[in-house]
C-alpha cells in the first residue's frame, strides 16, 4: 500500500482546515478545490483525505452535518469547530515559521 | 523522529478551556459512536458512495463513457473497504468494537478446533491450578507475615549452650535478661509444653492445650485481648492468683461468646480460676492453645537449670545490637550463677524464622517445583499457539490480502490467546482453590499457619499475571509471524514450500524434556527417601496397637503421697487389660512420634563422668511388652519396683553408648539433676536393664539418649494410654472409654489413635511432598512426551512431500524411521543432558529432604532418565511410524 502523497500528517491537516475555514465543504469538493488552487500539485488521495477528516472530526476540530449536494444528494458537509479555528490559526503560524526557516536554510546554503 | 524541533511560541491563554471543551466533544462522539454503530456505519458507506458518484459524474463530464467513468473512478479511490477500515481506525471507539468482534471470532475459531482449544486449556489449567495452590500455601506459611505486630521486630531468644543445642530459657534467667536489658522494647516468655487440662466452665467438660505465660506477653507479640486484660507481674508471683485468659474459640465453645464472663469463675483440672481475658479470634503461637495461665515458678534456685520457657522479645532497634547485649547478659549470667549457667548463653532470631523453621526447605521446594512447572506449561503452550499459527497460515494471509492491516490481524491474534490466558487462568483458580482445599483437608497437618493459608488477593494476581504473561508472550510470536507472512507467496505456495522454521519448536520440546527430566529426578529423589524413612525401623512394632490421652486433674488425686494416682493408673491398665481382645496394656509419659509431647531433656550424670542431655520417659512395666521394644541387657521395670523399692531406672542403647561406653551400666548408679522438682537433693537411680532405641522425636531423627522410670517412682497425671489387641484395635474404642470411666466418670479420654495412624502422621509431610512432585513429574512426562509427538508428527506432514520423493528413489522405510526418530532422540537427549545436570544442582539445594539416600543418588538418576528415555522413544515412534508407511505414489500423486 502505497502512501498517495509525500505530504506529512501535519501538512495534510492544515490543508483540509484551511479549505472548509472558507465554507462547509464535502470531501470530494475538499480534494477538488486543494487541487485546483495548488494547480494540480498537491493531489490528495481519498484513502488519505477521508481517514483524515474522520480523525480531526474525532479530535473536535471539525464538524460535520449531511445537506444536499450540488446535485441534489445527500452529502457529509463539514465544517471547522470553535476549536478548529484556533487550531488552524497555530498551524498556519507554525507553517510559517517552519517553511521560512526552511527557505532561509535553502536559500543561505 | 524529532530530528528537528521547532520551537513553539504560542501563547497557552486558552489551551486548558479548549482541551476541556475537546475532551467533552470526544466523549459525547464516543458514546454516539458506540450506540450508533450501525448507523455510523451506513453514513460512511453512504459518504464514500457520494464520493464515487462525484467523480463519474466528473469523469462523464469530462467525456468518458459510464463505464468507464466508474471504473476509473472506482480505481482512483483504491479499496474502498480499506479507506473505510482506516476511518473507522480513526474513531477511537475502534478498539472496543474490535476488541468485541475479535473475541467473538476468536470464540468461533476455538469452536472449529476443539481439540486444541481443550489441550490449551487443561494445560493452563492445570499450570495455573497448580501455581495457585503452591502459591497460595507457600505465601500463607511463609511470605506473609505474622499475625502480630510489626513482626519484624519479633525475635525469639534461645538459651544457647556451648555444645551446639539450642533450647528453652530457664525462668530465672528470663527474668534476669527481662530486668536487665535494655535493646528490648518489651520480652515475655511461654511455656515450651502444651498440655492438655481438664477444662470444666459452663459448657461440657473437655480437654485443652493451654500454655503457661509471662505477663506482656500479649503486648509483646502486639495483640489486645477482645475482652478484660492480660497478665500483670503480680500474677507471675509463686503460688499467686489463680487467673486465666482464653482463646476467642473457647470463649464461643464454652460461653457461647457472653461478653460478661470476666471475673466469672471455672475450674482447671478441679482448680477453681479466675477468668480474666479473652484473645481475639484466630490467635496462634506455635500452634493453638485455647488457654493461658500465669507463669508463677517455684524460686528454689535449681530452677535455673529448667530451661522450659520460650522467650520472645520485641527489637528496640537491630537484632546485632540487641545480640551483644544478650551476649554481654549472658557472660554476666555464667559468672553470677556459675552452679548452674555454666556453658549457656542467650541467642536471639527473627520469630518468622522460627514459626516455619521446619517446613521452610520443603515449602521452598514446591516453590521451585512450581517454577519448573510454569516454564513447562508455558512451553507445551507456545508449542501447542505454533502449530495452530501454522495451521492458519493461509487464513492469515487471505485476510491480508482481503485489506486487513498487519496491526489489525495482529491484534486478532493477540486477543485469542488472551481470551484463551484469561479463561484458563480463571479455571485455573479455581482448580487453585479446590486443590488448596483439599490439601488443607488431607494434606499434613503439622504444617504451621497451613489452616490460615486462603486464596487471597496477592496470589489471585500472581495468577492472573502468569496467565496473561503466558498469553501474550506466545501470543507474540505467531501474530509476529503473521505480520511478516508475504501475501502472495502463501497463496501461491499452497503449502508446498512450507516454512522450516523449527528453531523455536525445537526449543521448547528441549525445555520440555528439560523440566520433565529435573521433575522426575526430584521426585525420584523423595519417593526414594520416602521408601528409607518407611522402611525406618521405629524400635516398636505398631501393628495393633490403640492409644489414648489421659490426663488427671492434679487437685482432684494429688494426696501428697502420690498413692491416689498411682492407683488409678494400675487400675486403669487392669480394666483395659480385662477388655476381650486387649493382650497387654500399659502407660507412657510420651508416646514416640506422637510429635507434641517431648519434654525438656534433663542432666544425667553416671559417676566420674560428664553431664548428658537426657529425656526422661515414665512407664509402667508392661510398656516394653506392648511397644515390643527388645531388651538388651539387665532386665525391664516390673511390678517389684514400687516407691518403696530401690529407684531403678531403663536406659536405651544410645545412653549407654554415650554415658558408659565401653562399661558394663547394669547396677551403676545415675544422677539426674531435678532441682526444680524440690527434691532436697539429686534423684539418683540404679541402671535395671537397658533396651533398645526408638525413634521418639521423628522417623528421620536418629535415636536420643532416653531413661525410663517406673510409674511408681515418678508418677505423673498425664499419660499416654497404649493397649495392644489381638483383634481391630480400633473396635475395642468402646470398652477402652467404658474402662477408663467406670473408674471415673469425669476423666475425658483423649483422642484415640492407632499406632499405625501416630507412624503415618510423621510421614505426612514426606509423604505429601513425595506425591506432589511425583504427580508434577507424572505430568510432565505425558506433557513432553505430547511435545515430542506434536513436533515429529508436525515435521512428517510438514515433509510429507520430500519423504515421498526420497522413498520413491530408494531409501527403505528404515531409513525414514531412523531419520524421525534420530530427529526426536537428538532433542531427547540435548533436554536430558540439561535436565540431569540442574538435577544434580537442584538435588543439593533440597537435601535436606532427603534421608537415606545422598542427593546424588544413581538409582534416582538413571531411573528417572530411562523413564523419560522411554517415554520419549514412544512419543517418537508413533509418527516415524506414520512417516514410515507413507505410499510414496499418494503422495507425489496428491500434489
Amino acid at each position: 500500500m502505497s502512501k498517495p502523497t509525500d505530504l506529512v500528517q501535519g501538512t495534510v491537516d492544515l490543508l483540509i482546515l484551511k479549505t472548509v475555514n472558507l465554507t462547509p465543504m464535502h470531501g470530494w469538493a475538499i480534494a477538488q478545490r486543494i487541487k485546483q488552487v495548488s494547480n494540480d500539485v498537491l493531489i490528495l488521495n481519498q484513502n488519505a483525505l477521508y481517514p483524515a477528516l474522520h480523525r480531526l472530526e474525532e479530535q473536535g476540530w471539525l464538524k460535520s452535518e449531511w445537506g444536499d449536494s450540488e446535485n441534489n444528494r445527500r452529502a457529509k458537509y463539514y465544517s471547522l469547530t470553535k476549536a478548529g479555528r484556533k487550531r488552524l490559526e497555530q498551524e498556519l503560524t507554525q507553517w510559517r515559521r517552519l517553511s521560512s526557516a526552511i527557505e532561509i536554510v535553502v536559500s543561505t546554503a | 523522529m524529532a530530528a528537528i524541533v521547532v520551537r513553539d511560541r504560542d501563547c497557552r491563554k486558552h489551551r486548558v478551556m479548549d482541551a476541556l471543551m475537546r475532551w467533552m466533544h470526544r466523549i459525547g462522539r464516543r458514546i454516539r459512536s458506540l450506540v450508533r454503530r450501525e448507523v455510523l456505519e451506513a453514513e460512511l458507506s453512504e459518504e464514500l458512495g457520494f464520493h464515487v458518484d462525484r467523480q463519474i459524474a466528473e469523469n462523464v463530464a469530462r467525456g468518458m463513457t459510464p463505464a468507464l467513468a466508474r471504473n476509473a473512478a472506482l480505481r482512483e479511490l483504491g479499496g474502498i473497504e480499506q479507506i473505510k477500515e482506516e476511518c473507522r481506525d480513526m474513531r477511537r471507539t475502534q478498539w472496543f468494537e474490535a476488541a468485541l468482534q475479535d473475541v467473538g471470532f476468536g470464540i468461533r475459531t476455538f469452536r472449529k478446533r476443539p481439540a486444541f482449544t481443550f489441550s490449551v486449556l487443561a494445560i493452563l489449567a492445570f499450570g495455573v491450578g497448580s501455581a495457585t495452590t503452591v502459591f497460595s500455601i507457600v505465601n500463607g506459611v511463609l511470605l506473609t507475615a505474622l499475625p502480630y505486630r510489626a513482626p519484624a521486630n519479633l525475635v525469639r531468644i534461645y538459651g544457647s549452650w556451648e555444645h551446639g543445642s539450642r533450647e528453652g530459657i530457664s525462668p530465672p534467667d528470663f527474668a534476669d535478661y527481662r530486668r536487665r536489658s535494655t535493646s528490648f522494647e518489651s520480652m515475655a516468655a511461654a511455656s515450651v509444653s502444651t498440655p492438655l487440662l481438664n477444662l470444666k466452665a459452663v459448657g461440657d467438660p473437655e480437654q485443652v492445650p493451654s500454655r503457661q505465660i509471662s505477663s506482656g506477653f500479649f503486648s509483646t507479640l502486639g495483640i489486645r485481648p477482645v475482652l478484660g486484660r492480660e497478665f500483670r507481674a503480680e500474677d507471675e508471683i509463686w503460688k499467686g492468683p489463680q487467673v486465666a485468659i482464653l482463646s476467642h474459640g473457647l470463649w464461643q465453645r464454652q460461653y457461647g461468646g457472653n461478653p460478661s464472663i470476666i471475673g466469672e469463675a471455672l475450674k482447671i483440672n478441679a482448680v477453681s480460676y479466675t477468668v480474666v481475658g479473652v484473645l481475639p479470634p484466630f490467635f496462634n503461637f506455635l500452634g493453638s492453645t485455647d488457654l493461658f495461665t500465669p507463669i508463677q515458678y517455684n524460686p528454689a534456685p535449681g530452677m535455673r537449670s529448667a530451661r522450659i520457657l520460650i522467650v520472645i522479645g520485641r527489637l528496640k532497634s537491630d537484632l546485632r545490637s540487641a545480640q551483644s547485649e544478650l551476649n554481654v547478659l549472658g557472660r554476666r549470667l555464667q559468672t553470677e550463677q556459675s552452679q548452674f549457667d555454666r556453658g549457656w548463653s542467650a541467642t536471639a532470631a527473627p520469630l518468622t524464622d522460627e514459626v516455619v523453621k521446619d517446613v521452610r526447605t520443603g515449602l521452598e521446594m514446591l516453590l521451585g517445583a512450581i517454577g519448573l512447572v510454569i516454564l513447562l506449561v508455558s512451553a507445551s503452550i507456545a508449542s501447542l499457539m505454533l502449530s495452530h499459527a501454522a495451521s492458519r497460515q493461509s487464513e492469515i494471509a487471505l485476510r491480508l490480502a482481503l485489506g486487513a492491516s498487519r496491526a489489525r490481524l495482529i491484534r486478532q491474534l493477540m486477543t485469542e490467546s488472551l481470551l484463551l490466558a484469561v479463561t484458563g487462568g480463571a479455571v485455573g483458580c479455581a482448580v487453585g482453590y479446590l486443590g488448596l482445599e483439599l490439601i488443607q483437608r488431607f494434606g499434613p497437618s503439622n504444617i504451621p499457619r497451613l489452616s490460615q493459608a486462603g486464596i487471597d488477593m496477592s496470589v489471585l494476581a500472581f495468577t492472573l499475571a502468569v496467565s496473561v504473561a503466558i498469553g501474550v508472550a506466545f501470543g507474540l510470536e505467531p501474530a509476529r509471524r503473521a505480520g511478516r507472512a508475504a501475501i502472495s507467496e502463501e497463496l501461491k505456495s499452497g503449502n508446498r514450500t512450507a516454512t522450516r522454521r523449527f528453531g523455536m519448536r525445537d526449543i521448547l520440546v528441549v525445555s520440555e524434556v528439560m523440566v520433565s527430566a529435573v521433575l522426575l529426578i526430584g521426585a525420584g529423589l523423595l519417593v526414594r527417601s520416602l521408601i528409607h524413612l518407611e522402611n525406618v525401623n521405629p524400635g516398636f512394632q505398631p501393628g495393633n496397637v490403640l492409644t489414648a490421652r489421659i490426663a488427671l486433674p492434679g487437685s482432684k488425686y494429688s494426696d501428697g503421697i502420690g498413692v491416689k494416682v498411682t492407683n488409678f493408673w494400675h487400675d486403669a491398665i487392669r480394666n483395659v487389660e480385662a477388655i476381650p481382645g486387649v493382650e497387654s496394656a500399659a502407660v507412657t509419659s510420651e508416646l514416640p512420634l506422637s510429635g507434641l509431647n517431648n519434654p525438656t531433656p534433663r542432666m544425667a550424670t553416671a559417676p566420674g563422668g560428664e553431664p548428658h542431655h537426657v529425656y526422661l520417659r515414665s512407664v509402667s512395666p508392661g510398656y516394653w511388652n506392648v511397644m515390643r521394644i527388645p531388651l538388651r541387657a539387665g532386665r525391664f521395670l516390673s511390678t517389684d519396683d514400687r516407691k518403696t523399692t530401690q529407684r531403678v531406672v531403663v536406659i536405651n542403647e544410645q545412653l549407654r553408648k554415650d554415658i558408659f561406653g565401653d562399661r558394663d551400666p547394669i547396677g551403676q548408679r545415675l544422677t539426674f539433676d531435678f532441682q526444680e522438682r524440690q527434691e532436697t537433693e539429686n534423684y539418683q537411680a540404679i541402671v535395671a536393664g537397658v533396651t533398645g532405641d526408638v525413634r521418639h522425636t521423628s522417623l528421620a531423627s536418629p535415636p536420643f539418649r532416653e531413661a525410663y522410670l517406673p510409674i511408681d517412682q515418678s508418677t505423673l497425671f498425664n499419660y499416654d494410654l497404649v493397649v495392644r489387641t489381638s483383634i481391630d484395635p480400633k473396635s475395642i474404642g468402646g470398652d477402652l472409654k467404658k474402662a477408663i470411666w467406670s473408674l471415673d466418670r469425669e476423666e475425658s479420654v483423649g483422642a484415640l489413635r492407632t499406632l499405625g495412624e501416630v507412624l503415618d502422621g510423621d510421614l505426612a509431610q514426606p509423604k505429601f511432598r513425595g506425591y506432589l512432585l511425583g504427580g508434577f513429574a507424572v505430568m510432565a512426562l505425558i506433557l513432553s512426551a505430547a511435545g515430542l509427538y506434536g513436533l515429529l508428527s508436525f515435521l512428517v506432514s510438514q515433509r510429507n512431500r520430500e519423504l515421498g520423493v526420497r522413498m520413491a528413489l530408494g531409501a527403505l522405510p528404515a531409513d525414514v524411521l531412523r531419520m524421525i526418530i534420530g530427529k526426536g532422540l537428538r532433542l531427547t537427549a540435548a533436554g536430558l543432558i540439561l535436565g540431569v545436570l540442574l538435577a544434580f544442582a537442584v538435588a543439593r539445594l533440597i537435601s535436606a529432604l532427603m534421608y537415606g539416600i545422598s542427593s546424588t543418588d544413581p538409582l534416582s538418576f538413571l531411573a528417572g532418565a530411562s523413564v523419560l528415555l522411554l517415554v520419549a522413544l514412544f512419543a517418537c515412534y508413533l509418527p516415524a511410524r506414520r512417516a514410515m508407511r507413507l505410499d510414496p505414489v499418494d503422495v507425489l500423486r496428491s500434489e
